[in-house]
């Protein structure tokens, strides 16, 4: 009987199917947790390095060069590791953000700030004030200068800084808080300047690293801490996640370069080029003459300029010149090789006769508000004393530029010497000068519009030296025919600088400085006249101030970003390069080049103070009254402002509202899958639809899409619903069975919509628990359920009416269905089950 | 239980698995022929008289289990949760184990569900002098024909209540034990097969221990559920006191399904669809027992698979051609809380076995659709 009974049945503690799998024992319990073994925290923190320092690449641009990378490449490495430290021990991983913004300010002292702190890495009061300083300059450098900035250490450590935030923050969004879906908010804090300051924008390549570093993360989060939990374990490879993530990717990167074809985006529209953050003056944007145009309708009255003249009257200073017309837009031509640096010992070439009589001025100049690689000065400097910094002549454009400084702060003294200019001297002055000049100040492309060549022969009629010629074009465009306004260019869409540009201005006969200078330099090489254009400050305003140096009385004058101007020289042979000034109403107009028929205005310059000839005008300093414009300032548009508010404004609506136009494409999409099926027509056109919104919004579309190709009209209705009771504050529970999760839902839907309820859950448990031959049978690909989506909408309705405002408002601008993924697609069993 | 176990005998219950789950479709119609052959060897007491005919229809099902648990409720007030269990535990093929103080109404239970279906009731008082052969029967010497007659124990029944089965000793215990896994009883080296459908109902006395046998932990394992009956509420006590006073109210219980429809009904709930995905959430609370720092002994294999089998005759009940997790949820703490052994270090803090279930439930994740996408 004993032996019988040990024959039956299986001994219950003898080898059961799963022995082998049972855990030998429980491990022992330790202070700070089991430690989280494998490469998983490791991996991350490398994807986030990677993704982070990517998109920083967009900045480029912004800065102008790279020596801000290295420093920044440590701070967020440094504000990562103590994250990834950390995560180490279960108990301490919730304080990883605390451990990143340790390693922030570490990797901030240890970078930049070793001499205040002690042992070189703990940061000390002397820090922080250090770091207030260098804060300071940088936002000097912001607020004044225009991208891209030069990379001093300010702005090193600016970016830097900003850098290691965004490392702190994606960190935390991604890990700690398991979304790594926002972490697309940090990338998009790094392209934010480059996006608002740089004419190119992000660029392709930017937008390629960045969504690639965004889809690092995604991917690497999925597999590596799928719901925020890291996967022990180091011999496990991901399996499908990362080439479906890799897959995913290329489909948008490719999706979001056709985008900007489509559609206006950062470069053009709603921000026109060269605008910048600062309100300052400079010369330095991308496309000088719109810059000119953006500075003079911002109306700044700031100071720019202040200096003191051995002239009686204002200067005109000239920055740069741009003498290349070919292109779309305007440049100075590059700087010629073999330059020696210094700025003594000034020549111009061609050389100026030496036999013409000259004056000599002296000009003491402070650049307090201009950030500029170009130093301002008058015409034909000779010599420059107390400048700082490395600077370059240009013998053939007369301009001095930086070689490794910038004019901020700088206060230096100009010494002078052009010829003295008479009608005489220039009508005199009949050879043809296109022999003496580079080719450059006499070349035009090949597509100058006719109305150029017909206008300029019309103004110069039969005129025969170049010198009439030139007063012609000049008396022209003062002529009452044309009339000075900023904003007309603008509105009619002829802003900036190129030949058709010109066309239009010289039809519609409106415009400023830009214009008029431009049109005069391209018809007088129409007409034979080597020219150029000078970019700088027109004359001024006096100050109070006076001063004496080097036995000579010098009085102050100064110049606001109003003063702004461009004005065309003109070449003549044995005469050299002369000013003229066809802008009506600004600068002041040079008494050689008044009518020929007026009588000299002998009373209209009053005599230098020290001059070696008999009464003469400097050429650079005639009396003017146009420079009361610097007045002007009340009740003027601010244009740039009206432009950059509301596209500001827009923008940021828009990234608002982004989550929920999602949102509302998701759930019209599903109700159009449970209605009509999922015929692939449909998943088709929403991605198209979805891409608009933004990457995170496209990559969801996709990967919805790739989900409900499988899904039955009865689980699309099923995960609507519970995405609906996430947005209103009741997330699936995912222990909970879908009957008991319903039960959950029947709070917020109140008992009217239980008939509704049911339908939906028991589509829902047959198609998942029921047999497969049913579920398939009621939910082929093609068959919709008209009476599901009914269900789902009245369900819908009625969680949205019984809900409070605020809860609707909530759900409908923040849906939490948009940044947590729905409870029933995680659910793998072996990940619910505890370790 | 399935009649196909008695062909494995030594192999137990691992093959007895694979056997159960494939036995959806051809598993009625195979096993009789198998059952057959068995006879050879060793001659039935009382070869199956009837073959096991096509699972039975779902009107038909629930007229009959509505009328039985209907019967069962007009003799125990309040307790419908209990009956339906028991009902649950019949239609699956399990044993039942009633744990409660004395007196609320174990036997009761017990003969009421033998009443309400017509099939044959033994009843064994377990007491320290029983002895395995008065439960599995004993072969005694017929002068007349000079041989060997073998006389049936109280094991031979459709129904076997066993009264208080903690009181009689080790031995006797696995003699119903046996019995109760494998649907025979081996006399003499006989085997001889036990009726269909065969259910013992266990009743166990937690408060007395005083000169028992607890059942160890490898031999609860073998009952599918256990109920504890508790005290009834107010009303069901007041209605009692009514209706039990003067009449014996088992005298007015009509039989409502006979042996050969009970013997239907299992093979319909045999027929019941799992989803993969309630397979799934079975193991992962399976596993969760294993782990759970709290236990020192999780819920083994059988478990699950009575687990499971349970899940369908309640699906069945509930007149649903497919389990849900929901039956899953409901049935967890029955099934598996009498398996479980608590940790001292956790028991000390006040931690019991169907607490750590609740615990558990609440944690371990319901899978969803195959489809969807996972990590």
């Amino acid at each position: 009987m004993t032996g019988v009974l040990n024959a039956g049945g299986p001994r219950y503690d003898g080898p059961g199917p799963d022995a082998g799998n049972r855990p030998p024992s429980p491990p022992p319990r330790r202070l700070l947790g089991e430690p989280t073994k494998g490469s998983a925290r490791w991996v991350l923190a490398l994807a986030m390095f990677g993704a982070i320092m990517a998109t920083s690449l967009s900045l480029n641009g912004v800065l102008a060069s790279f020596s801000w990378w290295p420093p920044s490449a440590v701070v967020v490495a440094a504000t990562l590791l103590p994250a990834a430290l950390l995560r180490r021990w279960p108990v301490l991983a919730p304080f990883a953000p605390v451990g990143a913004m340790a390693g922030w300010f570490l990797g901030l002292t240890i970078v930049f700030f070793p001499a205040t702190a002690i042992l070189g890495f703990l940061p000390t009061p002397g820090t922080v004030e250090a770091a207030v300083e260098l804060a300071a300059e940088a936002a000097t450098v912001i607020t004044t200068g225009a991208a891209p900035v030069p990379a001093v250490s300010a702005m090193s450590f600016l970016v830097a800084a900003g850098l290691g935030f965004v490392a702190l923050v994606i960190d935390t969004v991604a890990l700690t808080l398991a979304v790594p879906a926002a972490s697309a908010l940090g990338l998009v804090l790094v392209m934010l300047p480059p996006a608002l300051t740089t004419t190119d924008g992000i660029g392709g390549w930017g937008l390629a690293c960045s969504a690639a570093g965004f889809l690092l993360i995604l991917g690497c989060s999925r597999w590596y801490a799928p719901g925020g939990k890291l996967r022990t374990g180091g011999s496990v490879h991901p399996s499908g996640t990362l080439s479906r993530a890799v897959a995913l990717g290329t489909v948008v990167v490719l999706l979001m370069a056709a985008v900007p074809v489509a559609i206006p985006g950062f470069s053009k529209g709603a921000f026109p080029q060269g605008t910048r953050l600062g309100q300052g003056s400079g010369a330095t944007q991308l496309d000088p003459m719109i810059a000119l145009g953006v500075d003079l309708r911002a109306q700044s009255d700031s100071v720019a300029v202040t200096y003191l003249s051995s002239t009686s009257t204002a200067q005109y200073l000239r920055l740069n010149t741009l003498e290349d017309f070919t292109g779309k837009a305007w440049q100075p031509s590059a700087l010629p090789d073999g330059l020696k640096a210094g700025v003594t010992g000034l020549a111009p070439v061609p050389a100026v006769p030496s036999t013409l009589p000259r004056t000599r001025d002296l000009t003491w100049i402070s650049t307090i508000g201009l950030q500029s690689s170009w130093l301002p000065t008058p015409l034909s400097p000779t010599s420059i004393e107390n400048l700082d910094g490395s600077w370059v002549w240009n013998p053939s454009t007369q301009t001095i530029k930086a070689k490794s400084s910038s004019t901020l702060g700088q206060s230096y003294v100009v010494n002078s010497e052009m010829p003295v200019l008479s009608r005489d001297l220039l009508a005199a002055a009949t050879r043809n000068a296109g022999a003496d000049v580079d080719p450059i100040y006499t070349q035009l492309p090949k597509d100058v519009p006719k109305i150029l060549r017909t206008t300029a022969a019309e103004a110069a009629g039969s005129l025969q030296s170049p010198y009439a010629k030139a007063v012609a074009l000049q008396d022209y465009l003062r002529s009452g025919l044309f009339s000075y306004s900023l904003d007309t260019p603008v509105e009619e869409g002829y802003d900036g600088s190129g030949m058709k540009v010109l066309a239009s201005f010289l039809q519609k006969k409106s415009g400023y400085c830009v214009h008029f200078s431009a049109a005069m330099a391209v018809m007088s090489r129409e007409l034979g006249i080597p020219s150029r254009i000078a970019v700088g400050y027109a004359p001024g305003a006096s100050t109070d101030e006076s001063r004496m140096r080097n036995g000579r009385q010098l009085r102050g004058f100064q110049a606001t970003g109003l003063d702004a101007h461009a004005w065309p020289e003109l070449y003549f042979a044995g005469v050299g390069w002369v000013p003229f000034e066809p802008t009506p109403s600004r600068g002041s107009v040079p008494d050689y080049s008044l009518e020929l028929s007026a009588p000299a205005p002998n009373d209209g310059g009053p005599t230098a103070p020290v001059v070696e000839e008999n009464p003469v005008q400097s050429a650079s300093a005639t009396p003017s009254t146009a420079a009361a414009a610097a007045g002007s300032t009340a009740g003027a548009t601010h244009a740039s402002q009206w432009l950059l508010v509301p596209g500001t404004t827009l923008l940021v609506l828009f990234l608002l509202g982004a989550p929920a136009l999602a949102r509302v494409l998701v759930r019209r999409r599903r109700l159009a899958q449970v209605r009509d099926g999922n015929g692939s027509t449909v998943v088709d056109t929403d991605i198209d639809t979805d891409t608009v919104a933004d990457a995170d919004a496209a990559i969801e579309a996709v990967a919805d899409a790739a989900v409900d190709i499988a899904g039955t009209p009865s689980l699309v209705a099923w995960r609507e619903l519970l995405a609906t009771a996430t947005d209103y504050g009741c997330p699936a529970d995912r222990s909970l069975t879908p009957a008991l999760n319903a039960a959950r839902i029947a709070q917020l839907t109140g008992p009217a919509a239980s008939g509704a309820l049911d339908l939906l859950l028991h589509s829902y448990e047959r198609a998942v628990y029921g047999r497969s031959e049913l579920s398939a049978g009621a939910g082929l690909s093609g068959n919709g359920r008209e009476d599901l989506a009914e269900a789902l909408e009245t369900l819908i309705a009625r969680i949205q009416t019984r809900a409070t405002p605020w809860q609707r408002l909530r759900a409908t601008l923040v849906p939490a269905s948009f940044f947590t993924r729905a409870p029933g697609r995680r659910g793998s069993p072996e990940m619910a089950a505890p370790k | 239980m399935h009649p196909r176990e008695t062909m494995y005998e030594s192999e137990g219950l691992a093959s007895a698995a694979p056997a159960a789950a494939g036995s959806t479709g051809t598993g009625p119609a195979g096993a009789a022929p198998q059952a057959a052959g068995a006879a050879p060897q060793a001659p039935l007491l009382r070869p199956r008289s009837t073959k096991p005919g096509p699972p039975m229809d779902a009107a038909t099902f629930a007229r009959l289990s509505d009328g039985i648990v209907a019967a069962m409720n007009t003799v125990i007030d309040g307790k419908e949760e209990a009956v339906r269990l028991a009902l649950t535990v019949l239609l699956a093929g399990g044993h039942l184990l009633l744990e409660d103080v004395p007196g609320v109404g174990k036997t009761l239970l017990a003969k009421c569900l033998a009443r309400a279906v017509d099939c044959s009731v033994n009843r064994i008082q377990f007491t320290p002098d029983l002895l395995p052969s008065d439960i599995t029967g004993v072969s005694v010497f017929n002068q007349s024909s000079q041989s060997f007659v073998f006389r049936p124990g109280a094991i031979f029944a459709n129904i076997v209540i066993g009264d208080e089965i903690n009181r009689a000793s080790a031995k006797t215990q696995s003699a119903l034990l046996e019995s109760m896994a494998e649907h025979q009883v081996t006399v003499d080296g006989t085997t001889y097969l036990l009726q269909e459908p065969f259910m013992v109902v266990a009743t166990q006395n937690p408060i007395e221990m005083e000169g028992t046998y607890p059942l160890p932990e490898a031999q609860r394992d073998r009952f599918m559920a256990r109920i504890s009956l508790g005290y009834p509420d107010e009303a069901a006590e007041l209605a009692m006191l009514e209706s039990h006073q003067s009449v014996n109210p088992l005298d007015s219980v009509e039989a409502v399904a006979t042996a050969e429809q009970v013997g239907a009904m299992v093979r319909a709930v045999a027929a019941i669809h799992v989803s993969p995905a309630v397979r799934a959430y079975t193991v992962a609370l399976g596993q969760a027992t294993r782990n759970s720092p709290a236990l020192r002994l999780g819920a083994s294999p059988r478990a699950l698979l009575q687990l499971l089998r349970a899940a369908k005759a309640a699906a069945a009940l509930e007149g649903r051609g497919f389990v849900l997790p929901d039956d899953i949820r409901l049935l967890a703490e029955p099934v598996l809380a009498h398996r479980l052994l608590v940790e001292r270090s956790a028991a000390s803090q006040g931690a019991t076995p169907s607490g750590v279930v609740a615990e558990l439930l609440g944690r371990v994740a319901v899978p969803g659709p195959p489809n969807e996408r996972s990590g």
